[in-house]
């Protein structure tokens, strides 16, 4: 599969230093924002569908192409592409209004834990809470957000986070020193919707 | 604190992304990763953690979940191997086994 060839060679490139790592990538990404991707049909793709032919597994694939590299991508990889692109714009932003100088962190993807440490699950869906973004400075919690597009629902997410944090996950971990963040109970996550 | 990298996310698929007939599919890619990365001793104990409790909307695949040799493959190859996955069927990971061996 022509793909898989592709592939390999680029695994090689990141290997060799001679491509940009995915953090590297993201957060060039942010800085430059305003180029907001497009997509274009792989006409070639979509000409071999139109033949019928169909790939090994006997399933037909689409692939596109980002409009600016025109790198073939699958509607997975764009999907995911787009996230980070959002996550890392909201990223810059915080760092920018909450900088380190300053004695803030920002932490990407912070699970609600209880007053152990402790994961903590809700009763209603089984599920833990991992929030996008959690601003801290010392011990505590200043700025909570969830990011998001700007149509996508959040609603079950945040009420399952109110539950969480009404049964005590009111806390996140410092990934360095282990020590426990106190999430203050007035302060409740916010949704911030990006293109 | 090193910046932590954010592979990928459920969101991203479902219900922020386009083409995702529901939360199984966005589900499917993940817990092939997921799997594949404990098969080859690549998660750390957070990663350990983090899959027994299993993938769920708020689920995300993140640097502090992998070892360092599970980073390397992801950071060369997550994106590419993207590139070979649909919502419709279940992924191949030949592309993920290449890049490990590669990595060494």
């Amino acid at each position: 599969m022509p793909v898989v060839g592709t592939a390999l060679e680029s695994v090689q490139k990141v290997l060799k230093g001679k491509a940009p790592a995915l953090a590297e990538s993201q957060a060039s990404a942010a800085t430059e924002k305003a180029a907001a991707k497009t997509f274009v049909p792989d006409t070639l793709a979509l000409s071999a569908r139109a033949r019928g032919a169909a790939s090994a597994s006997g399933a037909q694939r689409v692939y596109w192409r980002d409009a600016q590299s025109l790198v073939r991508k699958t509607q997975v990889e764009i999907n995911r592409e787009v996230g980070a692109d959002r996550e890392a714009l909201a990223l810059t932003h915080l760092k920018r209004q909450f900088p380190q100088s300053q004695g803030f962190v920002v932490l990407p993807q912070a699970y609600l834990r209880d007053s152990a440490g402790k994961i903590l699950k809700d009763a209603v869906s089984g599920e833990a809470r991992r929030v996008d973004f959690v601003v801290f400075k010392h011990r505590s919690v200043v700025k909570s957000l969830e990011i998001t597009s700007k149509t996508a629902s959040k609603v079950e997410q945040m009420a399952k986070e109110e539950r969480i944090r009404e049964n005590g996950g009111n806390y996140i971990l410092h990934p360095e020193t282990g020590a426990l963040i106190h999430f203050p109970e007035r302060l409740h996550t916010k949704v911030w919707r990006l293109d | 604190m090193p910046d932590l990298v954010v592979y990928d996310k459920f969101s991203w698929h479902f219900p922020e992304g386009k083409g995702c007939p529901g939360p199984q599919a966005a589900r499917a890619h993940f817990e092939t990763v997921m799997d594949w990365l404990q098969g080859h001793g690549l998660l750390t104990p957070f990663g350990r953690e983090v899959s027994e409790m299993g993938v769920s909307a708020d689920f995300a695949l993140t640097s502090d979940m992998v070892t360092e040799r599970g980073n390397r493959v992801l950071t060369a190859a997550y994106g590419e191997w993207l590139n070979t996955v649909d919502y419709d069927r279940k992924p191949d990971t030949s592309l993920l086994d290449s890049a490990l061996a590669v990595v060494g």
